[in-house]
């Protein structure tokens, strides 16, 4: 899923070197247009739903915390649908 | 003596009064009043102190990241009898260079971090770093280099420039004189108000004239005007524990911002205790968005204020009627006192009995800015002759937004007038086919453009409504030549660096697409 994703949000912010950034909020890397961009492309390609506790810097700030973050809605989606 | 001159004479007033209490806060910690009068002096005695900066009166650039250091820089700007002009450090290199070569003689204040952003665009010479002046001032300066300069200024001297994007692409300069914001503080205090025990969370950048009111309003009343760090408002939730541990009770932010809250439902998960004030303007606030966050605060006032910057802040205010159900959308209200707001109907000045005839917001009195800097031309062709039975000699600016007379005398928004498009033969407004969209339950926000390679109307939205949804809603409050021909379901909007929808971008975006299918 890392390099799938690294593919997607290398499609909306292709300056940005998601493999190697640690920081990508706390170094304002990425602004608001772009997380708000990304949140959409992950929500439209896993079909997930975010709530506000999904969305804080601090799971947004490299592509493993990424990573975490799609698993975790991936599993709140099984577990609600079984 | 009581009687104000400039802006500065509040934060005299203040220094005098409040002088413990804390005037800004940012991430960084927070500086009192007394520090914030005390620092700023310094920084112009530092700025007279150079030969070069003697005897004239400028714009000086403000370069840094909004910070107590930029809103000392705009005071130390201000004692030093000069006026500021606030730029995003975020600026593409080519419109820099078009905002200083439209300033001619200027100075850029800015800090260590910014510097390096300037290396080939400004002259070492025309560069003032806010650290070297503020150290070159010794600790019992007598500051009689500002006091002097300060005998100089008079209400009509020249406060700030804030650029504005043109629609030739050149941008334009907004000179605003202190009497228009001095204007501006008493029109919003007696009207709207602000207490000194206020915490105001500020959103809108200081480059963008939205934020006025946040620093001005704060200043008038003794509030403190706490800076949120940018990058919380992308996450909504860390923006609400932000708002709750400064608590905050005053926001005024671009209703971009307000949705993004309402459409990740974070206020079920924090709902921040001290708020008891929120102001929306700069573009139509979403009703469902609205709704959302009345139904989270039935009881505190909310407050939709219109103007453009040219006109210093807001030229028009309406409270929220807490108990009304709107229909399609907020009205922008009245116009405040002291300042004169009429709608034109090409030469005609449509009279207040004639209700929901459509005509051009055009504004005169104190808040009218002086022109656009160094650029007569624009300025003859937006600040035109005040018709004569209004005013003698007098000047009126023509908004370039529509707007009608709803039965209680509120002026209504009804769309952009230089955003008309001819669709199938006819013109219209898309202001108005996006203000019946939104009006819908499941629509957040909205932004209509128009395809011209096949003339077609594309609704681009964000919301759950699905098109089949929208298009029979829309059926039944628009003409069927104003029904959208396509619908694209997103998940944003592509933003301007001020919050509102960058309606330009949405426009090249869809005019490719058209291309490719």
């Amino acid at each position: 899923m890392r390099e799938e994703l690294i593919k997607l949000l290398s499609s909306i912010c292709p300056e940005v070197d998601f493999e190697n950034e640690k920081a990508l909020i706390d170094d304002a890397i990425l602004d608001s247009h772009a997380v708000l961009s990304i949140l959409a492309a992950i929500s439209e390609t896993y079909d997930v739903e975010f709530e506000a506790d999904d969305v804080m810097p601090e799971t947004l700030n490299d592509i493993d915390s990424i990573c975490t973050l799609v698993q975790t809605l991936l599993d709140r989606k099984a577990s609600s649908n079984g | 003596m009581n009687r104000k001159v400039t802006v500065l004479d509040y934060l005299e007033e203040n220094y005098r009064s409040i002088a413990e209490k804390t005037a800004v806060s940012d991430e960084s910690g927070e500086i009192s009043w007394g520090e914030l009068r005390n620092r700023s002096l310094a920084l112009s005695e530092g700025i007279l102190s150079r030969p070069d900066m003697e005897g004239r009166k400028i714009p000086i650039v403000i370069f840094m990241e909004k910070s107590i250091a930029h809103v000392i820089s705009i005071y130390g700007c201000l004692y030093s009898g000069n006026f500021y002009v606030p730029v995003d450090i975020n600026t593409p290199e080519d419109r820099l260079k078009s905002i200083l070569s439209t300033l001619k003689d200027y100075r850029v204040l800015t800090d260590e971090k910014n510097l390096e952003h300037l290396k080939n665009i400004v002259d070492d010479k025309d560069i003032l770093l806010i650290g070297e002046l503020l150290s070159a001032v010794s600790e019992d300066s007598d500051f009689s280099a500002t006091k002097k300069r300060l005998k100089l200024l008079t209400d009509f001297s020249l406060m700030y420039i804030i650029f504005t994007s043109g629609s030739t692409g050149t941008p334009k300069g907004v000179a605003v004189r202190h009497r228009s914001v001095m204007d501006y503080i008493e029109s919003f205090m007696d009207e709207i108000g602000m207490e000194r025990e206020d915490v105001c969370g500020n959103q809108t950048p200081f480059y963008a004239d939205m934020s006025l009111k946040d620093l001005y309003m704060t200043l008038a009343s003794g509030a403190e005007l706490c800076i949120i760090p940018t990058r919380f408002f992308s996450f909504p939730l860390k923006l609400l524990q932000y708002m709750e541990e400064k608590r905050i009770s005053y926001c005024m932010w671009v209703p971009t911002v307000y949705r993004i809250v309402a459409q990740f439902k974070a206020l079920s998960k924090l709902r921040p205790s001290k708020l008891r004030t929120v102001c929306f303007s700069g573009e139509t606030m979403p009703l469902s968005v609205f709704e959302y966050w009345r139904e989270n605060y039935p009881d505190i006032d909310f407050w939709q204020l219109y103007g453009p910057s040219e006109i210093t802040g807001s030229c028009s205010f309406y409270k929220v009627d807490n108990r009304r159900i709107y229909e399609d959308i907020i009205p922008i209200g009245k116009p405040y006192r002291n300042t004169g707001m009429i709608l034109m109907d090409n030469e005609e000045i449509i009279p207040l009995s004639d209700t929901n005839r459509k005509g051009e917001i055009c504004v005169y009195g104190s808040c009218l800015a002086a022109g656009y800097y160094n650029d007569d031309e624009r300025t003859e062709s937006s600040f035109s002759p005040l018709p004569g039975e209004l005013g003698y000699k007098e000047r009126m600016y023509h908004t370039g937004d529509l707007a009608y007379y709803d039965s209680e005398g509120n002026f209504v928004f009804a769309g952009r007038a230089d955003y008309q498009i001819k669709h199938m033969g006819r013109r219209m407004e898309p202001g108005e086919i996006e203000a019946a969209a939104e009006a819908l339950d499941d629509i957040d926000a909205c932004c209509l453009i128009h395809n011209k390679e096949k003339d077609d109307l594309i609704l681009y939205y964000i919301g759950g409504a699905s098109a089949k949804d929208i298009s029979n809603a829309l059926r039944s409050r628009l003409p069927s030549y104003m029904l959208p021909n396509g619908y694209r379901q997103t998940e944003t909007l592509p933003l301007l660096p001020n919050g509102k929808v960058n309606r330009k971008e949405l426009d090249v975006i869809e005019n490719e697409k058209g291309k490719e299918e």
